[in-house]
């Protein structure tokens, strides 16, 4: 196994719930439980999982946007190996040029004051890259690696359309020449026919600059399309984790089962497939005993009921938190058309 | 009439501060009882204002200028067929369609529920007005509809407000509300595009059980390829304001006849395909409507775009290239003319 980039081991975030005048901790939002992945360089790991299952918040902890509870971040450059989670002030500064994060919505996340020229040189002006002169060729050089014109540098965002506004969120995440790049759902605000387009660059980028990429996302089916691994969450912990075919053809935990076949299907013929999994996504602030997803799990037993499965590995690569993962044989999906 | 709602050449305006668009052109499409047509297209296409239209409840600066919408009177009424469109925007006639008889639910349902009242009384709102029924009728009636769209606990629901319940559970209600006087024809504009993949699964069931069991339309409009494949029975692609491609489902999914079509069905990424796979991509993007361009509104995107014939004159008018399957392409025009000449 080659050295990985990234090495997340016990992370945890827990929001405490307030009250009152005095804001007294009344309970606690276990947003990330215990979450342990790795990142290869030049990997794309794939975080799947619906809203509020912790995949956002696991983003901005590894970028420490906010401060984890508990658990170790550990990022190799060069031959050190650092804890992200005891970084602080300057040392974290100098860090974060080694980490970039695309966001969902290339609306809100490009400031309409600022040129297209301006958008990409911060990061750079912000990690001292060089002299104006290098700083405007690095700017060039990015701009035209995301496939936009370089005469548009002296826009505003206001005059692109919404695939375009990611291309320069893209630039702009890959100016520094980043070994991370974390990307919350990127393509999932954009049109159909944009997303292809996004997902291509993407793709293209990693191989010509070889950075690694978190690609954070609830489509199952675009997970697929860029990441080697996936890791599928729910309720704030990774149920499983598996290399993308092997998830996909084997499904191990019941979730991703079910959430592979609650995907509509561009496939008309496979209309009458449909599981529709009960029950709505289990509240992080009040979760049941046992496994978190019990309640709505068809294949549940009284041992999940009582007891939380940890996630063990079952074979060299995957690993699944289920009580049952032996015994049941559960349904992917494969190849058709 | 056999169709439930027929719409006949629609042209929809709106202006803007910067000028007039044309955000619906010359749209014509039919809906029969009991069947679901899936509109589909990317955003600026024209699909919601097509859906606003019928309901006659444009944004402002938004006006029908051309057109007819005809619906069919519901059985054993002797009124004759009505065209909304020619309806006066305050009258009484109106009022009675929107609700009654058409309904729409709305993609985003924190938005498009009022904050301020309960869910029992905006399901019960509807239903004085259509019905003229009493205060605790039009409460029975709305737990009774929580009921029917899978609601637990309706009884205690009907007191609770929007921000009480989760996205499933709102845009359970929204469907109430809807169809607490059982319109003959839903119109659903992205109604799961806000909601999460399982959600998502259980509201689509839900609005096909509702639709067998009330014998009800259907206008389901999405981006989403995968929703209209699992709901539609026909199916209309819409670029730019306009229906490019009309065809049954399956049809429209074997074969794709408008380069736009295919464009799009090639470009989604399919669960179960090989990983790290380039996907197709249709390239540039849509224009924007002020500047549209001259000849198929299409053509500067078409990798099958013919010089000097795509590019010029009027947009193509959609030709019958199949049973039941039209097309708005100038390369199926040239096979019609041969059909016409044998």
């Amino acid at each position: 196994m080659p050295e990985s980039l990234l090495d997340v081991r016990g992370l945890t975030k827990h929001f405490p719930v307030t009250a009152g005048v005095f804001k007294r901790a009344v309970g606690m939002i276990k947003a990330v439980d215990g979450v342990s992945f790795s990142i290869a360089p030049g990997e794309t790991l794939g975080l799947v999982g619906e809203s509020g299952c912790g995949k956002t918040t696991i983003g901005r902890l590894v970028l420490r946007l906010i401060e984890p509870t508990a658990g170790e971040l550990r990022m190799r450059v060069g031959d050190e190996s650092i804890d992200l989670a005891r970084l602080n002030g300057a040392t974290l500064r100098k860090f974060r040029r080694h980490m970039q994060l695309v966001f969902q919505d290339p609306y809100s996340s490009l400031s309409p004051r600022m040129t297209v020229m301006d958008i990409i040189a911060e990061p750079l002006r912000a990690a001292q890259f060089g002299s104006r002169r290098e700083i405007q060729e690095r700017v060039k050089w990015v701009t035209k690696a995301v496939g936009l014109q370089v005469e548009f540098l002296g826009r505003y965002p206001h005059a692109f359309s919404g695939g375009q506004r990611q291309r320069i969120c893209i630039a702009r995440a890959l100016a520094i020449n980043p070994k991370l790049v974390i990307c919350d759902e990127p393509v999932s605000a954009l049109d159909v026919s944009v997303q292809a387009q996004i997902l291509n660059l993407l793709k293209d980028l990693q191989e010509r600059l070889g950075m690694a990429y978190l690609f954070i996302a609830h489509d199952l089916s675009v997970v697929e399309n860029i990441s080697a691994r996936v890791a599928v969450m729910y309720a704030g912990r990774i149920v499983e984790s598996a290399p993308t075919a092997e998830l996909f053809k084997t499904p191990a935990h019941p979730y991703t089962e079910a959430l592979m076949n609650a995907l509509p299907q561009p496939d008309p013929r496979l209309k009458a497939e449909r599981v529709v999994l009960p029950g709505e996504v289990a509240d992080p602030s009040c979760l049941p005993q046992g496994c978190a997803f019990h309640p709505r799990c068809c294949y549940a037993q009284d041992r999940c009921r009582a007891e939380t499965p940890i996630l063990k590995e079952t074979c060299p690569g995957r690993s699944v938190a289920c009580h049952r993962a032996e015994e049941l044989s559960l349904r992917g999906v494969s190849a058709s058309g | 009439m056999d169709a439930l709602l027929e719409v006949k050449d629609l042209e929809v305006t709106i202006s803007l501060k910067e000028g007039a668009v044309r955000a619906v052109n010359g749209v014509s499409f039919r809906i029969p009882a009991n069947r679901t047509l899936g509109v589909v297209g990317e955003s600026g296409c024209g699909k919601s204002m097509t859906a606003r239209a019928l309901l006659r409840i444009l944004p402002p600066g938004g006006r029908i200028v051309g057109g007819q919408i005809r619906l069919a009177p519901r059985d054993g009424h002797s009124t004759g067929v009505v065209d909304i469109a020619a309806l006066p925007p305050r009258s009484r006639a109106l009022r009675a369609i929107r609700g009654g008889e058409i309904a729409m639910i709305f993609q985003e349902p924190m938005t498009s529920l009022s904050p301020v009242h309960s869910i029992g009384d905006q399901i019960g709102e509807g239903v004085r007005l259509h019905r003229k029924t009493s205060k605790r009728e039009a409460r029975e009636r709305a737990v009774e509809m929580l009921r029917l769209v899978g609601v637990p606990m309706p009884e205690r629901r009907v007191d609770a407000y929007p921000h009480q319940l989760s996205g499933g559970l709102r845009q359970r209600s929204m469907i109430a509300i809807a169809l607490a006087c059982r319109p003959r024809l839903l119109i659903a504009d992205e109604p799961t595009t806000a909601l999460d993949v399982t959600i998502q699964a259980q509201i689509l069931n839900l609005i096909e059980r509702l639709q067998r069991e009330m014998a009800m339309s259907v206008m389901m409009i999405t981006h989403d390829l995968g929703v209209i494949a699992e709901t539609a029975d026909e199916v209309a692609v819409m670029y730019l304001g306009r229906i490019v491609e009309y065809a049954p489902v399956r049809d429209l999914f074997d074969s794709p006849m408008h380069p736009y079509t295919q464009g799009l069905l090639a470009s989604i990424p399919r669960i179960g395909r090989p990983s790290g796979r380039t996907l197709y991509s249709i390239p540039g993007t849509v224009p924007d409507p002020y500047t549209m361009p001259p000849g198929c509104p299409f053509h500067p995107r078409c990798p099958q775009r013919i010089a000097g014939v795509c590019d010029r004159g009027e947009p193509p008018a959609p030709v019958e290239a199949g049973p039941n399957h039209q097309v708005a392409c100038r390369l199926y025009e040239s096979r019609q003319g041969e059909a016409d000449d044998a």
